[in-house]
């Protein structure tokens, strides 16, 4: 039997790997959770994240499974220039750097990113920002489930059902339970097992694959994949960073860690953060790029990372590399439910209880947070169970949204002047015209329209009508 | 590309024709490709191909006109990329245990690669290159400033 006709691992191991670490999630959860009794500890775990918890929940949050399966098929699609152009999200964590430092300066006491923009641009800015962030994260958290789903079909022919179920699941269980603590735990230990696993990985692929092989097979294969003037691959360099910038500025996954972290240490985590990740898409890429040569059968692009790396390192290999991608999706998985959780918990639900004249009491809102995560595991599960869709086109959506909202977040940040027309007409033109662009031209020319259209209106709106903002606003109770 | 020719042609007639194996299908539904009649237009130089399975095969290959195989495996979908300018025609075949071939596609999917102009890539990635260059120079004079506007 063809190689290429089977699983790579044995589904039974497939289910003991699945019930060994779901259990130890869950149980760290459940042993994290006792330190998240409060309220801020449940959002912001306390405030009191150093440089090494910070760092690694950078990176293990960063490592997405689209590192390790959007990477390869953007290289497999675009071919080299798509593959640096994964690469350049690594940008969005140095720019991030000093504004997390300014951020923990400006909001000592702050939970979100929409309570920023509330506070910064006035209630209507905040709408838009919270409509943007809560379908960027749950677009985003449709497409680490669907990831986990395919995965598990491809690696140990799992029913993507089953698995999809399973690690949305456990994301679940140990979020609900121990909130950020848990998160930025198990992420240290998850980034860890990452890092490891991807070197040992790396070098065992190397040791195996010829590169004049690699270069003879694309050449005559798939020569615009080698073309340094391949159109698409061009227009997505810029797009793909500045859709880097757009997640990192605005998602509370990345503003709720600089509340986290000691004041000192934002900077210097998110700085470390992006030097650990940078390399991993532009590995992750190339894998993708030599799975032709190596005769691996591509039958959906998202998934070829893993799979080569499996074939190429039998059986040992397959579970080394479903315990990293496992690991990958849990680790941003459990991000996003906490963050998106905060965001309904502190800038939806409390604010709502608070017009009806109750005033929550820390146990309730610590209920609140720990609800919305229930809930939004199964918004995502229920989207992501029909897998309709590949995981580009689902996560680019949101693209030129997230893109929109980098100049009100950056001019906010560091100038009075911006008003709240600005940020509001900046948003919502960006993203208009952005996503006109999506569907006229492509996914990969979305960001940047977004952003280039929203900086222009920002910009001009904000020479010509002029505000002087009171900074210490953002830091009053 | 849904193919319109496939719905019921009367009220009494409830069941479309079942699909022979290894007709290429729509990419987002089970309907058949609209394509053997016309050409795709690729602007990015890739496909995901998708056909009926075969009940009888173990695995699949696709053949492009050249004879070459371009993908192999068990799943009935394959994905091709890094495709210049040009005309292409795919053939799925479906293959037993020792990759003896079952059956191949009643008509080849042929699809054309006609990629964006270089114009218009260049004045995007000149865009996206000004509008990076302008925000790191806000986040540079920001971080600067940024002390001495609270």
């Amino acid at each position: 039997m063809n190689d290429s006709f089977e699983p790579v691992l044995d589904p039974r191991v497939g289910y003991v790997l699945m019930a060994v670490f779901g259990l130890l999630w869950v149980g760290l959860g459940i042993w994290w959770g006792r330190r998240a009794k409060t309220y801020e500890g449940y959002a912001v775990a306390g405030r009191n994240v150093g440089l090494a918890l910070g760092a690694a929940t950078a990176v293990a949050t960063w490592i997405t499974s689209n590192t390790t399966m959007l990477a390869p098929q953007l290289a497999l699609e675009l071919g080299v220039w798509g593959m640096l152009a994964y690469a350049t999200a690594s940008f969005g964590l140095f720019a991030f750097a000093p504004m997390a430092s300014r951020i923990r300066q400006l909001m000592p006491n702050g939970f979100t990113a929409v309570e920023f923009v509330r506070r910064r641009y006035g209630h209507v800015s905040a709408g838009l920002f919270l409509m943007i962030s809560l379908f960027y994260a749950m677009t985003w958290l449709i497409s680490m489930a669907m990831a986990g789903g395919k995965l598990l079909e491809v690696l140990a022919a799992i029913p993507y059902q089953q698995g999809m179920t399973v690690v949305l699941t456990v994301c679940v269980l140990y979020t609900l339970f121990g909130g950020l603590f848990a998160v930025i735990g198990t992420d240290f230990i998850q980034s860890v097992i990452i890092m490891i696993g991807l070197i040992v990985v790396v070098v065992a692929i190397l040791l195996n694959i010829n590169i004049g092989d690699v270069h003879q097979n694309l050449t005559e294969q798939r020569p615009m994949l080698l073309s340094v003037l391949f159109p698409a691959a061009l227009m997505a360099l810029f797009n793909n960073m500045l859709f880097g910038f757009g997640e990192i500025f605005h998602s509370n996954v990345w503003w709720s860690r600089a509340f986290a972290m000691r004041e000192s240490v934002g900077g210097k985590a998110y700085m470390l953060g992006g030097l650990l990740w940078l390399p991993i898409p532009v590995l992750a890429g190339f894998i993708g790029l030599a799975a032709p040569a190596l005769g691996v059968g591509i039958s959906q692009p998202d998934t070829v990372g893993p799979l080569v790396a499996a074939r190429l390192l039998g059986t040992a290999g397959a579970v080394l590399v479903f315990v990293i991608v496992f690991c990958s999706l849990a680790s941003s998985i459990d991000s996003l439910l906490a963050a998106t959780a905060d965001l309904l918990a502190h800038d939806v639900l409390l604010p709502a209880a608070e017009a009806a004249g109750m005033q929550p009491s820390d146990s309730l809102k610590r209920w609140c947070a720990g609800g919305a995560v229930i809930v939004l595991g199964l918004i995502a599960w229920m989207v992501a169970l029909p897998n309709i869709s590949d995981l580009a086109s689902v996560l680019f959506f949101a693209g030129p949204l997230v893109a929109s909202c980098i100049w009100p977040i950056v001019g906010g940040l560091y100038s009075p002047r911006p008003g709240r027309w600005a940020a509001i007409i900046a948003m919502a033109l960006g993203s208009c015209i952005g996503l006109w662009f999506y569907f006229a031209i492509g996914w990969y020319v979305a960001s940047l329209t977004g952003a280039a259209v929203s900086g222009l209106a920002f910009g001009l709106i904000t020479y010509f009508n002029p505000n002087q903002f009171n900074f210490k606003d953002l830091s009053q109770l | 590309m849904a193919d319109n020719k496939s719905s019921p042609s009367g009220p009494t007639e409830r069941h479309q024709d079942p699909i022979a194996p290894l007709t290429f299908l729509d990419n987002n539904s089970s309907a058949p490709s609209a394509a053997k009649d016309q050409s795709q237009i690729l602007r990015e130089g890739h496909i995901t191909l998708r056909w009926q399975p075969d009940p009888r095969a173990d695995g699949y290959r696709v053949i492009d006109h050249s004879g070459a195989v371009i993908y192999e495996g068990r799943m009935a979908r394959g994905f091709v990329s890094g495709l210049p300018d040009g005309e292409y025609e795919f053939t799925a075949v479906s293959v037993g245990q020792d990759l003896e071939t079952i059956e191949k596609s009643q008509e080849p999917l042929r699809v054309v690669v006609q990629h964006h102009s270089l114009e218009t890539a260049g004045l995007i990635f000149s865009v996206g290159a000004l509008v990076v260059l302008i925000l790191f120079g806000v986040l540079v004079a920001g971080g600067r400033r940024g002390l001495s506007n609270d």
